[in-house]
């Protein structure tokens, strides 16, 4: 993987550089703020560029505007953001974008889920944070339709909404695939969505619904 | 001498010296020779009038009653000396004089009538009235004629030779037809002067005043005189301090001093004078009743009927007053009346010491009177003009040059002053309330500073102070409202920047630990330390889970997502289904952080004690307000009391302004709704 990592933190970066490194992956850029990321994009046509959420000069929301201004240039490039704690309000224009990742720093630790979720949205897959996918489902509230489902099929849709597939769902819920195969078609029954076998498009499916039924547009903040 | 014209100071002035010197030359001529009380009396009169009329001379050149005056002086000196030469007669020329002195005080007579006919402006009181002088005039010279040419006169006047040596007989009826014309005069002066009274405007109603308390003192003086003129000493005096007052009087009130105080000299003159009398009744009554009881004993008795006077004296002298100010000064009364209602009300919370200001434009009408409170540590702008030591006093200003000098104001009710300190651009004063040499207000007024103004500001002293206690009641809560609102907002963001601390810092860097770790772990490939590595590189992450949820409980990160996306995931969260209804727009942070934490807090307390099925969260804006309620179906009967963490949400709600109400009917569900505003 061909990969532009821009993060604020000197020793974060580095640790992250060295990170994909170890791994036999390329670092082709390593920025300090996000000032340079569309350009460096540009210049090397990575498969992920990896962005921390806060950076220069404001803290705010700088890596939540690149990642939509890198997936509008470079559809085709992946783009993972970290963030300290979920942010939902710059998850939610983002989450229905294919090649999109979403998840909290600390899962780098994790090296071998963080670098499996990289290159699911290298490879134009999902990659949301269990709890990112908690606040858009608990933000969604009782509401229907999720309302309805009973509290495994939550956790189902949860992990599906993380972008995994029944095979690690199952893996991760300790319980058998075909199981888990019985939640998502009643889930999905549930949820009035088509079933579709297509991990990806399972997860826009559900996020997709789950934005237009409960997710309001976000307030701009007020001073 | 009405035609005597003086055109010249010097001549007024010489004039003035001639009734002075006539008048001290009588004195040792007439010593001994009749009651003592008559040489000093007439002779201090002729120099009364005569000074009286410079003053007005020197202020209101070729004023008529000033000309009168220093033309009736020294005739009226040159009499008395020509009486005292009388005496002598055995001096040559005796007779002539006796004769001279017999009718020449009738000059006297002629010319206070003829100034009461005049007063105050110099002219007659009306049209009509022209004809007066001149009639005056006539019946003095007819009387004067008769009195100097017949033997009418003989019975008032002692003559030496035993009658007028230069009497006609037949004449007598001259002096007859003078008296009654003369008397007629002095009736019709005084009508003139009541005519005069109706038809004139404020300022010369009190000129005329000033007559009227003269002759109420003289009312008050009379009797007495007319009782025991010869044998009582005092009276004597009184009346040889009182006649000579007529001038002073009258000079007073043409050169219009201290002109608005004369209500107040009249109401004071007649109520002590009221009080010596029930005093004196009082004394003499207890003196007799004690004398009967306690025969002999004089010196008990004396000091019982002191006492008893003593013991009446405050309330009567409040009585009285009451009375005289209701019957001779209705319109202070009533000002007075109007304020004492006021500050009744006041004291009874019924009024708003707001509406002072309008009572007292009101009371004084003047509709641009300001009244400013001074809170303590505000210094009065002219407080530097030196303040009197207390007292109450009002200090004197000029306005458009009338000379209002400030007056005695009534002090024994309160012990409020008022400083007249200065004008402003409108001709408009400045006057300083002051307690106990405190500053209370200021007011800024155009009425003069005199009566009935100082009396007002005195009497409703009280009411100012009451007015000011709860300005700055006001001012010191709206303060500490201000300093609560801040602190909340600074404890607000406190706890967010603590909250950015411990993500951008402590987590952030135990992250790049991780990552080092991680790092050394694959460098180190197999060997067993790198499971050592994995275990600290597991404790790291627990403590990075810690930390944010430290770094929740100090301030939720959601808070950032708005209330709404905020109020979601919290019904979320709670174990029992919660409906929310919410979209409250754009709000400020604080209210955003208020309203989360009472909508944790409710849920808290429903999960803990409602024993609730379903809970409606809701909120929304109103008026500029941020409306948010949580109902539960609970069984209800919470007491707002009761819980702590709810006492200090209604804390949290207070600092913003907010309000927050608490409605539980046992066994009908839990509703609390909290109010607060929007407006940053």
């Amino acid at each position: 993987m061909r990969v532009v990592i821009a993060e604020d933190q000197v020793l974060l970066r580095e640790g992250l550089v060295r990170l994909f490194e170890d791994r036999g992956h390329t670092v082709v850029a390593a920025l300090g703020d996000a000032a340079g990321v569309l350009a460096a994009v540009g210049e090397h046509t990575p498969d992920l560029v990896v962005l921390d959420i806060r950076m220069p000069p404001t803290f705010t929301d700088e890596g939540a505007r690149t990642a939509r201004e890198v997936k509008d240039a470079h559809p085709e490039v992946g783009v993972l953001v970290l963030s300290q704690h979920v942010e939902a309000r710059y998850a939610v224009g983002l989450v229905t974008l294919g090649g999109f990742g979403y998840l909290l720093k600390d899962r780098v630790l994790d090296v071998g889920e963080f670098l499996a979720a990289a290159g699911r949205v290298a490879g134009g897959g999902s990659a949301l944070d269990p709890h990112v996918v908690g606040a858009l489902l608990a933000a969604q509230g009782t509401a229907d339709p999720v309302a309805g489902l009973s509290a495994r099929e939550r956790d189902v849709l949860a992990l599906m909404a993380e972008g995994l597939n029944n095979t690690a769902i199952a893996r991760r819920l300790v319980v058998s695939e075909r199981t888990v195969e019985g939640h998502v078609r009643h889930l999905l029954i549930k949820l009035g969505l088509a079933e579709v076998d297509d991990g990806h498009r399972r997860v826009l499916a559900v996020l997709a619904h789950l934005r237009h039924t409960a997710l309001p547009a976000p307030h701009p903040p007020v001073p | 001498m009405a035609g005597l014209d003086i055109r010249s100071r010097p001549l007024a002035v010489a004039l003035l010296a001639l009734t002075c010197a006539a008048a001290v030359a009588s004195v040792p001529l007439s010593a001994g020779r009749e009651p003592g009380i008559d040489t000093a009396l007439y002779p201090l009169n002729a120099v009364a009038l005569g000074a009286a009329g410079l003053l007005i001379l020197l202020r209101l050149p070729r004023h008529p009653v000033g000309l009168l005056l220093v033309g009736a002086a020294p005739v009226g000196a040159l009499v008395e000396l020509l009486e005292g030469y009388g005496y002598h007669d055995t001096w040559p020329g005796a007779l002539p004089a006796q004769w001279l002195s017999s009718w020449g005080s009738l000059v006297g007579v002629g010319c206070s009538t003829i100034v009461l006919e005049l007063f105050p402006d110099g002219r007659a009181a009306a049209r009509w009235w022209r004809w007066l002088p001149p009639f005056t005039v006539a019946a003095t010279a007819t009387m004067a004629l008769g009195a100097a040419l017949s033997h009418a006169n003989d019975s008032s006047y002692t003559f030496t030779k035993g009658g007028n040596p230069y009497a006609f007989d037949g004449l007598d009826f001259l002096y007859a037809i003078g008296e009654l014309t003369v008397t007629a005069s002095v009736v019709l002066a005084v009508v003139s002067l009541i005519d005069r009274y109706r038809r004139a405007g404020s300022a010369e109603r009190q000129q005329l005043k000033l007559i009227f308390w003269f002759a109420c003192l003289l009312g008050v003086v009379g009797p007495f005189a007319g009782m025991s003129y010869n044998d009582s000493f005092v009276v004597q005096v009184a009346i040889a301090l009182v006649v000579p007052l007529l001038p002073v009087t009258i000079c007073v009130a043409i050169l219009r001093y201290r002109l608005y105080d004369v209500d107040v000299l009249i109401a004071r003159t007649i109520s002590y004078a009221a009080l010596t009398v029930l005093l004196a009744a009082a004394w003499g009554g207890t003196a007799l009743v004690l004398g009967a009881v306690l025969a002999g004993g004089s010196a008990w008795v004396t000091a019982g009927a002191t006492i008893a006077a003593a013991a009446v004296v405050l309330p009567l002298r409040r009585r009285v007053q009451d009375g005289v100010d209701r019957a001779f000064r209705r319109a202070r009364h009533d000002v007075l009346a109007r304020v004492d209602a006021y500050l009744e009300d006041l004291r009874a919370g019924v009024a708003s010491a707001d509406e002072l200001e309008g009572l007292l434009r009101d009371v004084l009408r003047d509709p641009d009177l300001e009244l400013r409170l001074l809170l303590p540590g505000e210094s009065p702008p002219a407080a530097a003009a030196g303040a009197p030591a207390g007292g109450a006093k009002a200090d004197g200003t000029t306005i458009d040059g009338t000379e209002t000098e400030g007056t005695e104001t009534d002090g024994t009710e309160t012990d409020g002053a008022a400083r007249s300190d200065g004008t402003d651009r409108g001709g408009r004063v400045r006057t300083m309330v002051e307690r106990s040499g405190v500053p209370l207000a200021e007011v800024t007024h155009a009425v003069p500073p005199g009566e009935p103004l100082a009396d007002v500001l005195s009497r409703a002293g009280l009411a100012i102070e009451i007015a000011r206690l709860q300005a700055e009641v006001r001012h010191r809560l709206a303060e500490v409202e201000a300093s609560r609102a801040r602190i909340v907002a600074a404890a607000h963001e406190e706890r967010r920047r603590l909250e950015r601390d411990l993500h951008d810092g402590a987590q952030q860097r135990l992250v790049s630990a991780g990552l080092a770790l991680r790092h050394v772990q694959y460098q180190l490939g197999d060997q067993p330390a790198a499971h050592g590595i994995e275990v600290v590189v597991a404790e790291l992450a627990g403590a990075i889970k810690d930390l944010r949820e430290l770094a929740n409980g100090v301030r939720p990160p959601r808070l950032d997502d708005g209330l709404e996306l905020a109020l979601r995931e919290l019904a979320g969260r709670a174990p029992l289904p919660v409906r929310v209804h919410a979209a409250p727009g754009p709000l400020p942070d604080t209210v955003v952080a208020a309203a989360y934490y009472v909508a944790a807090e409710a849920l808290t307390n429903i999960v803990k004690h409602a024993a609730a099925s379903t809970v409606e969260l809701r909120a929304a804006q109103e008026d500029g307000e941020l409306v948010l309620s949580v109902r539960d179906d609970g069984v209800g009967g919470a007491e707002p009391a009761a819980g702590s963490g709810l006492r200090g949400l209604a804390d949290r709600v207070g600092a913003l302004g907010g309000g927050l109400r608490l409605e539980s009917p046992v066994g009908a569900g839990t509703t609390l709704t909290v109010r607060l505003p929007c407006v940053s």
